[in-house]
């Protein structure tokens, strides 16, 4: 079991690596050269050709690809360094540091939100025999998901910000700014867990081994918790976990529309700047992210399903 | 039975938005980027039905021609990312062997980057526009698909029933046409319509943040965030578009009900 979950790592490890040759060839592929924009940053003329030429020459510009990736890369491995922002001159890795927290807080808040209003909302229309009830919880799931989160957040703005001025709508620095954004993210994530939950339940719950533990005469409660929820937990964990995945790599929509310094925005921004180092260090770090979470994934399912060794034992997870 | 109903109810409302958006010049004789500035504001009336904008835009007609751009994007991104899926994962699974172990790898990385800030990427890369936001959000998508398509196949192919068949003698041809193929088609429509209603939503997303269309022409997305100054005194400019883009989201899910088997 252990060798399976360190053979998981080193995979994950490697799609590490590939992502960064992605990212790495793709900020290169960027229309603009980034060495003019670096000259031609805080000046209010045109930078002469010789300032853009060192420039240049400087950061590796003038190098080929491969060497250029092998320097970077000797650098993040032996040093751990990610090298600098061409835009604020500072590290990457404290730029990034500098913007992942409130970017982790608005996610994990968002997702142990969205779990307490789905998970009992999604198990009862699962498992419920009444018709009514189900019908209203998944029309109220659909709706919720339906409303695109840039709405919900200007509506929110307009609403407990502008009109009632009960609430602040720019920044992160308290906890009262965190309200409108997680309640934004919340409605649209947790009709969608909702719906998710719901049909992994009903699924489990259909099948003719529950309707013998019903018929067997063992207590309602029993065959909830543990005969249909605990092998529904599989293809829910999956899904919930990357949708944490997706939390947790910066909303920038979110981050956005209320002025954040998040993680999500400081990519866009960097985009805009051909920020390349920052770039790549938010791939690495989101693609590290998920790689983790890959992992997580595959270990739960061994924890919840013994038989799953023997699986993966042969290479194959699905 | 009321299943059947609810999504037979949406599938018609939907095709009914689906054409007016289409042939919006069935629906009104206003141009929608005509400027009026002496009727600027008007609140919805029978001319107007659903009011003016700032410049006197007719909203009505606006919301249709947006409707073209955003429903008929988010269609090009759905058909475009399933039929990628769908290609790659039959190659995947015919194949077999080494290179299905090597196709299910390269999704598995592209899972692992998240799908909006790939597609920022991807448009900046390519040039800013419309066709830009719609390559690469049908880029970012297919792979999620394709994996959930891969694993469909697997577990047809495993499936008691195909090993019956095979142990009667069926051909190849016979399981793919009569077992594979009508599985799998259900399970496309649903991914196509799952992807169509996520991209309205992404689409509109990313044109409310000003990624995608050019000013002045309409898109339900960036006439939400065109709105935003006029939220105070005309909420109606906001509202109408807003209700746009839930409906149709809605309506698209509700649709899928009529496939869900009973």
């Amino acid at each position: 079991m252990l060798q399976i979950i360190i053979r998981k790592v080193i995979l994950g490890l490697f799609y590490l690596f590939v992502i960064s040759v992605v990212a790495f060839v793709m900020v290169r592929q960027m229309p603009g050269d980034p060495a003019v924009l670096i000259a031609n940053q805080d000046r209010e003329t045109e930078a002469p050709p010789e300032l853009v030429e060192r420039i240049r020459h400087e950061y590796g510009f003038d190098r080929g690809m491969v060497e250029q990736y092998r320097c970077w890369l000797q650098r993040v491995i032996f040093d751990g360094d990610l090298g600098y922002s061409t835009r604020t001159k500072r590290p990457v890795l404290a730029e990034i540091q500098s913007s992942l927290p409130a970017s982790l807080r608005l996610g994990l808040i968002t997702f142990g939100l969205t779990l307490i209003i789905s998970f009992p909302l999604g198990l009862l229309a699962g498992v419920t025999n009444n018709k009514i009830l189900d019908l209203w919880i998944q029309s109220m799931a659909w709706i919720n998901y339906s409303v695109p989160v840039f709405l919900l957040a200007v509506l929110l703005i307009w609403f407990f910000a502008v009109d009632l001025r009960l609430l602040p709508a720019i920044g992160h620095e308290t906890g009262r700014h965190y309200v409108l954004p997680v309640a934004a993210l919340s409605v649209h994530l947790s009709g969608w867990t909702t719906q998710v939950i719901r049909t992994s339940i009903r699924e489990i719950s259909e099948k003719p081994y529950i309707q013998f533990a019903h018929a067997k005469g063992l207590k309602q409660i029993r065959v909830i918790l543990i005969h249909t929820l605990k092998p529904a937990l599989f293809p829910i964990s999956t899904a919930l976990l990357i949708q944490l995945g997706n939390l947790v790599s910066g909303s920038f929509i979110i981050e956005t529309i209320f002025a954040w310094n998040g993680i999500g925005r400081l990519l866009v921004d960097s985009i805009m700047a051909r920020d390349f180092p920052i770039i790549q260090g938010i791939l690495l770090y989101t693609g590290g992210i998920f790689a983790l979470i890959n992992i997580l994934i595959d270990s739960l399912y061994l924890f919840l399903d013994p038989t799953t060794v023997e699986k993966m034992g042969r290479g194959r997870t699905s | 039975m009321t299943r059947t109903i609810i999504g037979a109810l949406s599938l018609a409302l939907l095709a009914v938005i689906l054409l007016a958006c289409a042939f919006p010049g069935l629906f009104t004789n206003y141009e929608p980027n005509a400027i009026n500035f002496a009727e600027k504001f008007s609140q919805p009336n029978r001319i107007h039905l659903m009011g003016t904008d700032e410049l006197g835009r007719d909203l009505f007609t606006r919301l249709l021609f947006g409707g073209r751009v955003t429903i008929g994007s988010s269609l090009v991104i759905a058909g475009g990312s399933t039929l990628i899926a769908a290609i790659w994962a039959a190659v995947s699974a015919y194949l077999g062997g080494i290179w299905d172990e090597l196709m299910t790898r390269i999704v598995d990385i592209l899972m692992i980057i998240p799908a909006l800030l790939f597609a920022l990427l991807l448009i900046s890369i390519l040039e800013p526009g419309m066709r830009s936001l719609v390559i690469a959000l049908a880029i970012v998508r297919w792979p999620g698909y394709a994996r959930i398509l891969r694993g469909q196949v697997y577990s047809l192919l495993s499936a008691e029933y195909l090993v019956a068949a095979k142990a009667l003698g069926a051909k190849p041809v016979h399981i793919i046409r009569r077992h594979i193929i009508p599985n799998i088609t259900m399970l496309i429509i649903t991914l196509f319509g799952l992807s169509f209603a996520s991209g309205i939503l992404s689409i509109s997303s990313l044109s409310f943040l000003g990624f995608g269309v050019q000013l002045p022409h309409p898109e339900w997305g960036a006439m939400i965030n065109a709105a935003r100054p006029f939220l105070q005194t005309r909420p109606y400019l906001m509202i109408f578009p807003g209700l746009a883009i839930i409906v149709t989201v809605l309506l698209a899910n509700l649709s899928l009900r009529l496939l869900e088997p009973s």
